[in-house]
């Protein structure tokens, strides 16, 4: 008696086909899938809205606190004013002032993180002392500080301020990253072919942080969202025009909260700005995914 | 000193010219949360044109850290180390380049030494246009075809446009391989390189590798835990047996392999097991007084094998450390009882157990 | 039924070499058509494909194979042991005790498999310092898991521990206090051993047991089981790429490709007169260590097939000197080549040792 049985040739093998790259990254992904969809919409309404709407959005008496119709979806403010007009309007620059800042801290913490992290030495005690230094003094406080010295009347200043204080959180991931990084073999094999610094930082060890450095910046953006709403919030900025930040400034002041007419008037901002922040949080977790060459695939 | 002998007289009977790499009593201490330690101590060997030279040893004996001494990429805490009889830490900066350039290492893991954002052929471009062996892309497109070939991977359309996590182990350990051939380099440090390949990929690998020293006459320094790799890799090589940061014997292949003399050499073989039934179940083994390898915190005085050493000698192993010593074979063994052994004209591996250490039972 | 290779062999070599002729003891475990699939972004991969073996009581059992076999996959499967991306998805594994009583691996409840696990069957793992807990004692580890099957009487436990510490020569004072750190590596794996064999299982599955550890240590640990299996009864299945450790320690080996076990029979046969292409290739592959004759050695070509992808007909065709027309397109199945000895090859009659056959295929694909 054979120990074993003989097994019927089998016909399983059939090669398998993987799905295209994008559904595969649905599949993988639905919330954010999600968070793209509604950060789209967020940024078509925001920047292709505002064409379509009438140049001005007139005061009128008659509609002071109004409730939603046709012609003011969402109702209207204190003092007559279409709120869905502000919604469209007002997103704009909080994006795109958010964008630059965080573009200019990410930038400040990838050089001068990844730098401290290859050279070492004096350059990285430097740069280790100063990031402790911004870092203990809280962003809010900085914030309202130096909005009190600077009259903040133009997006510029505003910019600078908020990357001034977003760098150090980002410079020490940077930094903690690229010295691991440095250790790994690949990186210890393009020092042995003697490839230089500008290529061994910007070619291998750089790259392989994108998803790393994109999320960051992601998170970096929603901190200088953050940062903006409160400094519109606390009234810190003497900037005028359509803003959601401004608006819930307004709405709050003009105590909406406390008049259940007005109450769309401080939701709408709040939930345009949530929206705006979940979804860039759900966006830089997927991201991750896209990185991840064994993805690209197909 | 019996032990600046060494080198010099294996450089002197071979004349084989100048050496390429020469390490000249090479230490390097590590300060470890355990404490201090010292991970390799005086080790000392020439590196000729096309030899083989294999170190073997278990975990903890340092090889590694003698292989990336070699490279250059860790400096000794003492001695020194010569590429074509320069210092390579009194090099000028251009000197310096030359040597970095000639000497390469192949890392263990081919899935960490690959970037994996590039494909292939960036790999093998990038050396060859900055250090302008290529003038333009298509040239270095042309070369890198080339190196793939030469490490059998065909048909280079197949590779050349890869990433990494799409070749297999085996095959990225070629490329591995093809990186380092970019700068035509004169030694190739082949760090475990072959360990975590599977055993049917395992030998075309080492047959790739022989192919590039028999043919371009690259220089290998092979570290490795497994002897049977050895004993095919460096059949005309040589090997140094390291035991917890020394080397403890030296000296041609089949001669070690075959004939160890260091009763740690021994051990070694007599404990590897073999793909033969009947030769493994019947093979002779070796008892050793215990099976720890020592702490390098805490390294025993005199020889650091006595502590496991069948044949010690009270009074001798356990106070003075052995030199390495040429056998009449011309090999080096750094053991006293191999030693007396010999000048009594015994064969040396007809060494005595004492009756008590006979009874002691292998305990840890 | 006579088995002509080993009737010639001496009594003496018989002796030596447990398991060649054919075993007559009962069959522990019995393994049917049992395939494991992964769950994978691609689809569900087939890990092991209808593997089929009967294991006899108070054999030792090899599965040898390269990365991505399925032999490992096939080990934690029997115990139930997958990860939760896997799942078996065909087959049955029955396992019958000492008393004669059966059970269905596959189909037990939780509850039930939890009480049979370990008491019946146990397993030890590869990286042994992760089935230590590093914050409790080894006592505690024995005790607990003593505990954990009914068994409370800690007196005992103690004993029967240091029996196996003893057994497994470990020096029991020292180590039955010790925390896992404080032990070396292979004192970790004997003390994982001696834990796997607390309650007296009938089946051990070793998964890599030398895996990892330094050669002596190696050593240290194929003597151990050796001395196990002479002083203790129970059958043994371990898991290996090592061909070697399958030639010490086995009385039959699996060898397993692509997720099927393409040979199987006593060690001797499959060490000395393999029927299958893939193991004559891997004993090719591996070079003797004693002796003063340099041994050359043959690779097998191409590279280990991605499971996502397995090549139709005979998986290792691709690989293989003596592939026909049909071995593309037919896979072959176990089948019997007289005494014990099985293996899934359409030409296993023309299969030998001679090394040329593969130096000509080696040309055309190397890359590997």
């Amino acid at each position: 008696m054979s120990s074993a049985t003989a097994s019927v040739g089998n016909t399983q093998n059939q090669r398998i086909t993987p799905p295209p790259a994008w559904r595969r990254f649905v599949s993988r992904n639905k919330l954010g899938t999600f968070g793209i969809i509604v950060l789209a919409a967020i940024l078509i309404l925001s920047f292709i809205g505002p064409f379509f709407l009438p140049d001005k959005n007139p005061t009128t008496v008659s509609k002071i606190y109004c409730s939603p119709s046709w012609e003011n979806p969402l109702g209207c403010d204190n003092r007559g004013r279409d709120i869905w007009y502000q919604i469209v309007n007002g997103g704009k620059k909080l994006i795109l002032v958010s964008a630059a800042a965080a573009l200019i801290s990410t930038f400040i913490a990838i050089t001068l993180g990844a730098l401290a992290a290859l050279l070492g030495g004096w350059f990285d005690t430097v740069i280790l002392i100063c990031t402790e230094v911004v870092l203990t003094v809280p962003n809010i406080i900085l914030l309202g500080v130096l909005a009190a010295f600077v009259t903040l009347n133009s997006p510029i200043l505003m910019v600078m301020i908020l990357a001034a204080t977003g760098w150090p959180t980002l410079l020490r991931a940077v930094r903690a990253q690229v010295l691991s990084l440095k250790e790994r073999e690949f990186v210890e094999a393009a020092r042995m072919l003697d490839l230089g610094l500008p290529r061994i930082l910007f070619r291998e060890v750089l790259p392989n942080m994108a998803s790393y450095i994109l999320i960051n910046f992601v998170f970096a953006m929603t901190g200088a969202i953050y940062g903006q709403v409160v400094l519109y919030f606390l009234g810190l900025v003497s900037l005028s025009g359509d803003n959601w930040g401004l608006m819930v400034n307004e709405a709050y002041r003009q105590g909406a909260a406390f008049s259940p007419d007005g109450v769309l008037y401080l939701i709408s901002p709040i939930v345009m700005i949530v929206l705006l922040m979940w979804s860039l949080t759900l966006v830089a977790r997927a991201l991750e995914d896209v990185f991840n060459p064994r993805l690209r695939e197909a | 000193m019996l032990q600046d002998s060494i080198v010099r007289s294996e450089a002197n009977a071979t004349d084989r010219g100048e050496p390429i790499i020469r390490l000249d009593h090479i230490r390097r201490d590590f300060d470890t949360r355990g404490g201090h330690i010292t991970a390799v101590d005086d080790v000392s060997f020439d590196l000729f044109p096309g030899d083989i030279l294999c170190l073997v040893g278990e975990s903890g004996s340092g090889k590694t850290t003698v292989a990336r001494m070699a490279a250059g990429m860790l400096k000794p805490t003492r001695g020194h180390v010569f590429f074509e009889g320069k210092d390579i830490y009194e090099m000028n900066k251009e000197e310096f380049g030359n040597y970095r350039r000639a000497v390469q290492i192949v890392h263990q893991d081919p899935y960490a030494s690959l970037n994996p954002i590039h494909t292939i052929g960036d790999m093998l471009r990038a050396p060859l246009l900055k250090h302008k062996i290529c003038k333009s892309r298509a040239e270095a497109t042309k070369r890198a075809g080339e190196l793939l070939e030469m490490v059998d991977c065909r048909p280079v359309e197949n590779f050349i446009d890869k990433y990494p996590h799409q070749l297999s182990g085996g095959q990225r350990q070629r490329i591995s391989i093809a990186r380092a051939m970019t700068l035509n380099p004169r030694v190739i440090i082949a760090d475990e390189s072959v360990s975590m390949v599977d055993v049917s990929i395992r030998v075309s690998l080492l047959n790739t590798m022989l192919k590039l020293r028999n043919e371009l006459g690259v220089t290998f320094l092979f570290i490795t835990h497994d002897l049977a790799v050895v004993k095919y890799f460096a059949w005309e090589g040589n090997i140094g047996v390291m035991y917890v940061g020394k080397v403890i014997e030296y000296g041609r292949t089949p001669g070690i392999i075959g004939r160890g003399f260091h009763p740690y050499t021994r051990a070694l073989a007599a404990a590897i097991p073999e793909a033969d039934p009947d030769l493994t179940r019947s093979k002779e083994k070796l008892q050793l007084r215990s099976l720890d390898i020592p702490k390098l915190t805490e390294l025993p005085d005199g020889c650091v094998f006595h502590p496991r050493c069948p044949y010690w000698i009270q009074g001798l192993c356990d106070t003075t450390k052995p030199p390495l010593m040429r056998m009449p074979d011309g090999r080096l063994v750094a053991c006293h009882a191999v030693q007396q052994a010999v000048e009594r004209g015994d064969d040396p591996r007809d060494l005595a157990v004492t009756d008590q250490l006979a009874n002691q039972i292998m305990r840890e | 039924m006579t088995d002509q290779t080993t009737a010639a062999m001496s009594r003496a070599e018989k002796d030596r070499v447990r398991g060649t002729a054919e075993s007559t003891a009962p069959v522990i475990l019995s393994v049917r058509d049992v395939s494991v699939e992964y769950k994978t972004q691609y689809g569900w991969m087939k890990a092991v494909n209808n593997a089929t073996m009967d294991i006899r009581r108070g054999e030792a059992i090899a599965l040898i194979g390269e990365s991505g076999s399925g032999k490992s996959t096939l080990g934690f499967a029997l115990l139930r042991m997958l990860v939760r991306a896997a799942r078996v998805s065909t087959g049955e594994a029955i396992f019958t005790d000492r008393e004669g009583k059966s059970y269905d691996l596959f189909k037990m409840s939780d509850k039930e498999f939890r009480e049979f696990r370990w008491a019946k069957c146990a397993m030890t793992f590869q990286a042994a310092q992760n089935v230590l807990n590093p914050v409790m004692r080894i006592s505690n580890t024995f005790y607990e898991t003593a505990a954990a099957h009914g068994w409370t009487d800690k007196n005992a436990v103690k004993a029967k521990t240091l029996d196996l510490f003893r057994k497994v020569q470990l020096d029991p004072n020292r180590v039955f206090d010790a925390y896992p750190f404080e032990l070396s590596g292979g004192m970790r794996q004997r003390v994982s051993i001696a834990l796997s064999l607390l309650l007296d299982p009938e089946l051990l599955i070793l998964d890599e047991p030398t895996t990892a550890l330094d050669i002596i240590t190696q050593r240290a640990i194929i003597d151990v089981v050796k001395s196990l299996r002479e002083q203790l009864d129970f059958t043994m299945i371990f898991v290996s790429h090592d061909l070697s450790l399958a030639a010490e320690l086995a009385d039959r080996v699996a060898t397993m490709y692509a997720g099927e076990i393409v040979e199987y029979g006593p060690v001797r046969d499959v060490f000395y007169r393999p029927e299958h292409p893939y193991t004559v290739g891997l004993l090719n592959a591996v070079p003797p260590i004693v002796g003063e004759e340099f041994t050359p050695l043959v690779a097998i070509p191409g590279a280990t097939p991605n499971l996502l992808n397995i090549p139709s007909g005979c998986p290792f065709h691709p690989r293989c000197p003596w592939a026909t027309e049909i071995c593309s397109t037919v896979n072959p199945g176990l089948r019997d080549i007289g005494g014990t000895h099985i293996v899934a090859c359409h030409n296993s009659d023309k299969v030998t040792r001679d090394q040329e056959v593969w130096e000509g295929m080696e040309a055309t694909s190397a890359a590997g």
